[in-house]
């Protein structure tokens, strides 16, 4: 099935977080972490922020 | 803070409360004017962001002003540009910004209930797509497409946050754009439905169009308020790590100044009856408001076209000194006399005036409008419209009479 673009750019932020950051290159724990973070309000502040600018 | 910023900003909060400062506060309305009077264009801007920061600079150092309306054009061209989008372009002339209507939402029962049942992801999954073409192809263009936009919003916020806290120092004259607001109602006639569209859903489906409203407010605005709120403590780090403590620590709400304003142009209640105003637009408007007022800050409406006495009077349902309603096509001697006791009012200057009309009119203009306008307070004065293009104003009027305007503003 087609991804949604809301899943492409999750899927490319997270990507992006574990590249740099290298808490989450541990094990398990760097995943779970990374979760966390995806769901964070800050995190959701960057969503509707780029919804805020493309809606424009 | 420099003094002369400390008395300019007072200057503002006062006048803003409707209160009487030490003398009215002028304010700038200026976007691509600033690129073609400093001589630079919006292609150059867009490739070194600084030029824009440095004509805007150029205009607030030659012309007399309380506070700014923005350090660099606002909207980012370059973003839009990476997506593949036209929302946004120059003119012939390379100065004026233009934008497009653009309509990519179908008025169908199905796409309203998409949109109700969770904006933010039918914003990106339907709209996105439909609005961009470079989200139109396989995931890898589609990445790319998204680092193409992201590079263009950095440029963009290098400007913004470089002429931001740059330009107060530099030329000793605040801000007095604090946030932004897009009212949920003109967020479906401005990006989703258009002019016409929104016109016909009125009339078609006004229960959907209610519920759309109310769901944009719900789980849209309140969030991009939020982040606005948050951001509006970008110059004062002690509450910005206070903010960040309450909004990412605690889950609360961020608290935010009355000044710089949050900045609010209204589009569609001038095209709308006032029943219609009252039905469509008028409930989450107010909510919006209350909602800021909450945070602790204040907005600046701008009024576009003309509102009349009818829907102007709804702003004394508003808990006084709530709201700025900058005026721009009605009277805003008529506006001050009927709503001044609530709410201070804005504007007064008509572009077209300082673009034909010779120093002397303006200057008598400007006099009659501060004799109706000033007494008592709660008056700031500025143009009626956004300078855009190069024609829009004779600089040197503008000059002689903001000189003139902080002399005879005097209380």
């Amino acid at each position: 099935m087609e991804k949604k673009f809301s899943d492409i750019i999750y899927d490319y932020l997270k990507e992006t977080l574990k590249r740099f950051i290298p808490i989450f290159w541990i094990p398990v724990v760097g995943d779970k972490l990374l979760d966390k973070v995806m769901n964070s309000t800050a995190v959701g502040f960057a969503w509707k922020g780029w919804v805020m600018i493309s809606l424009m | 803070m420099s003094k002369i910023t400390q008395e300019k900003t007072k200057r503002l909060e006062l006048a803003g409360l409707n209160k009487q400062p030490d003398r009215v506060p002028i304010t700038s309305q200026i976007e691509t004017f600033a690129y073609g009077y400093a001589g630079t264009t919006i292609a150059e801007v867009n490739k070194n962001p600084l030029k824009g920061v440095a004509a805007f600079k150029k205009c607030y150092e030659d012309i007399y002003f309380d506070a700014f309306f923005e350090p660099i054009f606002v909207h980012p061209f370059g973003f839009f540009d990476g997506l593949g989008a036209d929302s946004y372009f120059a003119s012939d002339d390379g100065v004026t910004a233009q934008h497009a209507e653009i309509a990519p939402m179908n008025g169908t029962e199905e796409e309203y209930k998409a949109l109700i049942e969770n904006p933010t992801k039918f914003f990106l999954d339907v709209i996105n797509p439909r609005k961009f073409p470079n989200l139109n192809g396989a995931e890898t263009d589609q990445r790319k497409a998204i680092v193409d936009a992201m590079k263009g919003a950095a440029g963009f916020l290098v400007g913004m946050g470089g002429g931001g806290m740059g330009l107060p120092i530099l030329t000793d004259t605040p801000s007095f754009m604090g946030g932004f607001i897009e009212m949920p109602y003109d967020n479906l006639f401005d990006f989703l439905r258009g002019f016409k569209g929104s016109s016909v859903d009125m009339r078609r489906h006004p229960e959907l169009v209610l519920e759309a409203t109310d769901a944009i407010y719900e789980t849209y605005t309140k969030e991009c308020e939020k982040i606005y709120s948050f951001l509006n403590a970008l110059s004062d780090p002690p509450r910005m790590a206070k903010n960040a403590y309450n909004v990412f620590i605690k889950g609360g709400n961020p608290e935010c100044t009355r000044f710089p304003w949050f900045f609010n142009p209204t589009h569609a209640p001038s095209f709308m009856n006032q029943q219609q105003f009252e039905k469509f637009y008028w409930p989450t408007y107010k909510k919006t408001l209350e909602l800021v007022t909450s945070f602790g800050g204040q907005t600046c409406t701008l009024l576009e076209g003309e509102w009349g006495p009818e829907k102007l009077e709804l702003f004394k349902e508003l808990e006084p000194g709530t709201v700025i309603l900058y005026v721009e096509n009605d009277d805003i001697c008529e506006v001050k006399k009927q709503v001044g006791d609530y709410q201070a009012v804005m504007g007064g200057l008509p572009i077209s005036l300082l673009k034909s009309g010779t120093k002397k009119e303006c200057i008598e203009h400007t006099m009659k409008v501060f004799d109706a306008c000033a007494p008592g307070g709660g008056f700031i004065y500025t143009t009626d419209k956004s300078l855009l293009s190069t024609e829009d104003c004779n600089p040197d009027n503008y000059k002689a009479v903001n000189e003139f305007a902080h002399v005879y503003g005097q209380y």
